[in-house]
């Protein structure tokens, strides 16, 4: 990353951020100027904006305010590609937005009203439907009134029927359970007795149900009739409503998000005005490039705005290093694994980038563990269809691109280990393993998973030396240097117990950690020797290759056993391809979280510190 | 002779099944305990995502010694 000071007329700064935007390389860092020596950048102020610029400023803020309310009110439909140049028509967008974004409003409230009443006479619907079986034959011709009651809980029923008898003899009450599982109740009463029955059922806390002012006065068939009809009338009406909201969206939809992502990226430019400096002439930015793109920026700003524009490269002062941004840039093949570096904090620009490391080992741990050569060959096509057709959503590409590596691993351990769907490859087609069979090598398993282990924990210790070393603090590099000296020696005592050849090399190793031990505690302090201890600790935890590939391997071994223990062919072979399914989705999850956690607990705890900013260039602003 | 071997060998079946069954318990213990936090430190906070898998995954450790020690008082 190179330190950048921008310079140039004052009367071209929103051209030139325009440019540099464009180039989309630069992340302006108003701070640099802050920390700048005194004396270094005399007679630099603050940039005031000219009342041009904060009245468009403004305009742009307000209307793109109203484009994204539009836009939430828009249904999510296709609609075509706008080529409409925003620039230019501004102003005929901006009296456009206003009368597009009133209309959606009020068909917005229009249709919540209707989604309400609709809500609201459906629950009618339920009632009187349910209560129309229930009402006495006749009644209304003899001056009867109903009173309708909902009721939540069916152990209120009682309590119902109490309240009417007490509060009224005469009151007739007859209950029902409406489809959808609620209770409603029918009151019968004379009508000069009505009034005071409600007030009664107030009075207990029993909801009458009240029905609209248009049903009242009808008879409860009508009632029952005018209800269905006024529901009829409003699902046309709000089909009608959303049918110009589709349209609507279908026409404009397109013109509005083109015009959003213009006003976007002319607010970016706007707003980081703000960390601008200027001088009596000029303007002044400061701030981070990417070395490589440096001459690139500095071309294109002399090709639009010739020799008026000044790119200088600045010396990185100690007290910047803490702010650098931090931009992660891999070979093609290493690209994809930054997805799984960015799932934590951003490592600072004096650590070491992890990519290329987890790009090496974690596919491998991944093929370790699941180590099934027809997983692998079936995870593959999975993996090549998400890299050749999932072209937009480039997380899930991403995804493919790490599982197509990982399931090459799997095929190539499944190859050694002799795997193909479990036993199937040894059964069907006499598949040997040439290397071990995972089912009964447990132990040469272990030592297999803890060298890996070994080797993997020794190349963090190296990397984490490398970083000390580049961030001149030799005490805590010798620190990590003895310490990895310490598991070398403590490695070949083990190994020592094993290896016939290497029991020769006990005694020496066995002095070396003692020569080892009292340096260490030099430098690395009272704690050094449990930091050896984690270390040793972290070799151990990689045994769970070994074990969570056992379990994979069993899984698929009973899945076999099963289907042959079935008795149909048909049924066996359900069976298998069942157990499989499901050992290879848990073949995806259980080696990747293993392979994840290796990494970041065991890995990167070795090396990388945390604490970095991301590089954000000006066209990702917002 | 011969029911003094079996004795051995079901003790040392009850060793390892100790071993790594309390191991186990412990594991998922904790598991729970670090999941439901992190389950609810994840509906306010989704970018935590790789932080709570780290710490749910940190306790597996006691099961994997659990299950070395196992091995060792078979195999070794």
């Amino acid at each position: 990353m190179s330190k950048v000071e921008i310079a140039g007329p004052r009367e071209s700064l929103l051209a030139a951020l325009e440019t540099i935007g464009r180039s989309g390389v630069l992340q302006i860092d108003a701070s640099l100027k802050e920390r700048a020596e005194e004396g270094a950048a005399t007679g630099i102020r603050p940039l005031a904006l000219d009342g041009k610029t904060l009245a468009e400023r403004l305009f742009l803020e307000d209307l793109k305010i109203k484009v994204e309310r539009l836009l939430e009110l828009l249904p999510a439909v296709e609609s075509r590609e706008s080529y409409l140049s925003p620039a230019r028509a501004i102003n005929s967008v901006a009296t456009l937005v206003r009368k597009h974004l009133e209309s959606a409003e009020v068909q917005a409230r229009r249709r919540e009203a209707l989604q309400a009443e609709l809500a609201q006479l459906d629950r009618y619907l339920v009632f009187l439907s349910t209560v129309q079986s229930l009402a006495p034959r006749d009644a209304e011709e003899a001056g009867l009134e109903y009173i309708g009651v909902e009721v939540r809980d069916p152990a209120a029923l009682e309590q119902l029927t109490r309240v009417a008898g007490r509060v009224l003899l005469g009151a007739e009450v007859r209950t029902a359970r409406a489809a959808d599982g609620s209770w409603f109740g029918l009151l019968t009463t004379e009508k000069d007795l009505a009034e005071k029955l409600k007030e009664g059922l107030r009075g207990n806390k029993i909801p009458e149900v009240r029905l609209p002012d248009y049903l009242a006065g009808l008879p409860l068939a009508g009632k029952l009739d005018a209800a269905r009809a006024r529901h009829d009338a409003l699902a046309v009406e709000l089909a009608t409503l959303d049918r110009e909201a589709k349209d609507l969206a279908i026409a404009w939809r397109g013109m509005y998000g083109n015009v959003l992502g213009w006003l976007r990226h002319r607010l970016a430019l706007l707003r980081s005005s703000a960390a601008v400096y200027e001088t009596d002439r000029c303007f002044v930015l400061f701030g981070w490039v990417p070395s490589a793109s440096v001459e690139g920026l500095r071309r294109s700003l002399a090709e639009r705005h010739g020799d008026a524009m000044v790119v200088e490269e600045q010396e990185i002062l100690q007290q910047d290093l803490e702010d650098v941004p931090v931009a992660l840039r891999n070979p093609a093949y290493f690209r994809p694994f930054e997805l799984l570096v960015k799932m934590l904090p951003t490592p600072r620009y004096t650590s070491i980038d992890p990519t290329p490391f987890v790009g090496i080992f974690f596919p491998l741990f991944f093929g370790m563990i699941l180590g099934d050569a027809g997983y692998g060959l079936l995870l593959l096509l999975a993996a090549a269809g998400l890299v050749v057709f999932v072209k937009s959503r480039r997380t899930l590409r991403q995804a493919g691109q790490i599982l197509l590596v990982s399931s090459l691993y799997t095929i190539v351990f499944g190859a050694l280990y002799g795997e193909f769907f479990g036993d199937i490859g040894l059964r069907l087609l006499g598949l040997e393993a040439p290397w071990f069979d995972r089912r009964t090598a447990i132990l040469p398993m272990i030592y297999f998973a803890l060298a890996v282990g070994g080797v993997h924990v020794l190349v963090g210790l190296t990397l984490g030396f490398a970083s000390s070393l580049k961030g001149h603090r030799t005490r805590e590099a010798l620190a990590r240097l003895f310490s990895m000296l310490a598991m070398l020696c403590l490695a070949g005592v083990l190994a020592s117990y094993f290896a016939p050849v290497a029991e020769l090399l006990r005694k020496p190793l066995l002095m070396a950690l003692l020569v080892i031990a009292p340096v260490l505690l030099l430098t690395g302090g009272l704690l050094a020797p449990f930091e050896l201890l984690r270390h040793v600790g972290n070799v151990v935890s990689y045994v769970r290759i070994m074990a969570v590939g056992l379990a994979s391997v069993l899984l698929a071994y009973v899945a076999n056993r099963l289907a042959g223990a079935a008795g149909s062919a048909l049924v066996g072979v359900a069976v298998a391809v069942l157990l499989h399914a499901f050992n290879i989705v848990l073949g995806v999850f259980a080696p990747t979280i293993h392979a994840l956690r290796l990494h970041y607990v065991e890995f990167f705890s070795k090396f990388i510190e945390t604490g970095g900013r991301r590089y954000k260039p000006l066209e990702e602003a917002e | 002779m011969d029911a003094v071997l079996n004795w051995d060998k079901v003790l040392m079946a009850f060793a390892a099944a100790l071993a790594l069954g309390v191991s186990a318990l412990a594991t998922a213990w904790v598991q729970s305990r670090i999941g439901a936090a992190g389950a609810g430190a994840l509906a306010e906070k989704p970018e935590l995502t790789a932080t709570i898998i780290i710490l749910l995954a940190i306790p597996e450790t006691i099961v994997i010694l659990g299950f070395v020690i196992a091995a060792m008082i078979l195999l070794g």
